[in-house]
């Protein structure tokens, strides 16, 4: 077999996810402003905080409005662990992310037992609430802002956004495989049997409830991580930037990109987080844009836009059959014969 | 004090309870929350504003003007942007409620700028003294808004074939299309409704807490958190338990801290659906299979 038939076997999107990390490695060093590459820096933020929801959403199909308080977890809790005991970032990163988790994990025991709407306002209650504890705890330093210490390999500084973002590729893809090695596994496929079906899970004996935690868990878990990178990032964190707009985002996310594949949570993160930027400039016009994009797309691809090619599929067997039905009925009434 | 705060919290409470009728009416009608109602009833009301502070119209002629706009966008709400997902499993109906509410709060944005603005009210806002506690006539007209919306609407939905016609088809959807009740008629009609309430609500809102883009913001989730204390399918419930939390979040506030006041309608939200989450004055619901 030559190599160019070796090659062409591989799938499209193999293609395309070996296209985007060159892309990725290569881009930071050769791109023209600081700007482009901060953008690509918070793309790989927000598709994992994008991915846990999608490993919520998208298997269960239960709502977290809460992603943006597990981001904030994760980010303050990283800053002063990194600041006052003088944590380096990647020990202080992880322990905000399984801090996240763990008070995933507590909100989650008793909010899973109710229904999808309960959940939804449940979350949000918890969203508004991490939002007032930040703004009033004094070790968080409320409004006016907490600074965060800058990443060090030992006494190499990750100096600006062109480093970091290597750690934030290494880190995405790590995050990829494993929520993509959790949906394949067995708790994975049990969650997505969940989300089709509830009651035909239980028949089966799987327990409802306890898959429902993990997959909550698991969700605030890559939040916090998320958030301990973020504030990297930045620099400098305020409670604002965790509010419930940004939940928000991250459900939209999600839900345009494609609930429950994790190339959807890929693409909606890119989309919706490059779209903003770019509309910068209309402040206002720039949320209304979001907002009738949401609903658009719901009504449009409620799919998603990864399950586009799908429903294109789906749509011309739908017109064919239609046809041949039409051809079928004619033919019975001897107006067209078998041609 | 106790007796103060106790008095402005049933003021405030009122208020809370007569959003959350909104938000109740809506959920009982077609299973959802609209997330939306809030930034809607905050656009009404900035239309009412210009009504009357830029075009001279007399305050009681604004508030019908202004409430048939409401039922306009409610009904066209519920049209446009509805009806396409209607039988969309919850998740859909949510995220399509929240892109609207994103759209509408940056629009209002966009059309009435940021600015904190006085709404006129149709009463004096010089607070006088019974028995020692300062009443506010603002208060008291919020007060009994409420009571006279919670009779129209409890005569409505009790006596009224329309009313229970509603009822009907929120408890059996499949029965009461039998019976020949359109579920377009009671979907339209609900968002209709809950709409025109919200925006009576915000309009008796807007004196006392000012005009401005952010004004539903917080009492939008504190009717939330009312709605679900008092049983998100229970309508008194929901007036209830928005005298009860504004009660309590003014004794919290008055007795323990008032930087912990704005965060206890949430703890409220928490822990009432961790306790009794289909809400004190419901019936223990049913699961739907």
């Amino acid at each position: 077999m030559s190599i160019l038939t070796k090659l062409l076997r591989f799938k499209a999107s193999t293609w395309i996810s070996l296209a985007v990390v060159v892309f990725a490695l290569i881009y930071p060093q050769v791109a023209a402003t600081n700007y482009t590459v901060y953008i690509l820096n918070l793309v790989g933020i927000y598709f994992i905080a994008a991915l846990g929801l999608n490993v919520l959403a998208g298997t269960t199909k239960q709502m977290s409005m809460a992603q943006a308080a597990f981001m904030a977890i994760g980010a303050y809790t990283s800053t002063i662990l990194a600041s006052k005991l003088l944590l380096p970032f990647w020990l202080s990163i992880p322990a905000g992310m399984l801090f996240a988790a763990f008070i995933g994990f507590l909100i989650a025991i008793p909010t899973l037992k109710l229904g999808g709407m309960h959940l939804a306002i449940a979350t949000l209650g918890f969203m508004m609430l991490v939002s007032k504890i930040t703004d009033a705890l004094p070790i968080t330093k409320g409004p006016t802002g907490l600074y965060v210490p800058s990443a060090k390999l030992g006494s190499f500084v990750l100096r600006g956004d062109r480093m970091l973002i290597y750690v934030i590729i290494i880190v995405a893809v790590i995050a990829l495989i494993a929520a993509n090695n959790f949906m394949k596994s067995r708790t994975g496929r049990v969650l997505t049997a969940l989300g089709d079906n509830e009651v035909a899970a239980k028949a089966v004996g799987i327990n409802v409830y306890k898959e429902k935690i993990v997959a909550f868990t698991i969700c605030s878990a890559y939040g916090g991580l998320s958030g301990g990178l973020f504030a990297i990032l930045l620099g400098y964190i305020a409670p604002d930037n965790f509010n419930l707009f940004v939940s928000i985002q991250f459900l939209a996310m999600v839900v345009v990109g494609g609930m429950g594949k994790i190339s959807g949570a890929f693409v909606g993160a890119v989309i919706l987080t490059i779209l903003p930027e770019g509309l910068r400039g209309m402040k206002e016009l720039k949320d209304i844009i979001y907002g009738v994009l949401m609903v658009l797309m719901l009504f449009v691809a409620p799919g998603g836009l990864v399950r586009i090619p799908m429903q294109i599929k789906n749509w011309q067997a739908k017109r064919k059959s239609r046809k041949a039905g039409d051809v079928q009925a004619a033919m019975q009434y001897g107006k067209v014969d078998k041609s | 004090m106790f007796a103060q705060l106790v008095v402005s919290g049933l003021a405030i409470g009122s208020l809370y309870g007569l959003v959350g009728l909104s938000l109740v009416l809506v959920y009982i009608a077609v299973e959802n929350v609209n997330f939306a109602q809030g930034e809607m009833a905050m656009i009404t009301t900035f239309i009412a504003f210009t009504l009357i502070k830029t075009l001279g119209v007399n305050y009681w002629l604004a508030v019908p003007i202004t409430l048939l706009a409401a039922l306009i966008f409610g009904v066209v709400f519920e049209t446009v942007v509805i009806k396409p997902v209607a039988n969309a499993d919850h998740t859909t109906v949510i995220i399509v409620t929240l892109g609207v509410y994103v759209a509408m709060h940056s629009l209002a944005g966009l059309i009435w700028g940021h600015e904190v603005y006085k709404f006129p009210a149709p009463v004096t806002s010089e607070a006088f003294t019974v028995a020692g506690i300062a009443v506010s006539p603002v208060h008291l007209f919020a007060l009994g808004v409420a009571m006279i919306v919670s009779l129209i609407l409890y005569f409505f939905f009790k006596r009224t074939d329309v009313g229970i016609a509603i009822r009907a088809s929120a408890s059996d959807k499949v029965s009461a299309r039998l019976m020949g009740i359109s579920p377009r008629f009671v979907s339209v009609f609900a968002w209709g409704l809950g709409s025109v309430l919200g925006s009576l609500a915000a309009l008796t809102i807007a004196p006392i807490s000012f005009l401005d883009t952010n004004m539903m913001m917080s009492f939008f989730l504190k009717a939330m958190a009312a709605a679900i204390l008092g049983g998100i399918t229970s309508m008194p419930g929901a007036l209830i338990g928005g005298l009860i939390l504004g009660v309590t979040e003014n004794l919290v506030g008055g007795y323990i801290s008032s930087g912990f006041k704005d965060s206890f309608a949430f703890v409220v939200i928490i822990l009432i659906l961790l306790i009794k989450p289909t809400g004190l004055f419901s019936a223990p619901g049913q699961r739907s299979v």
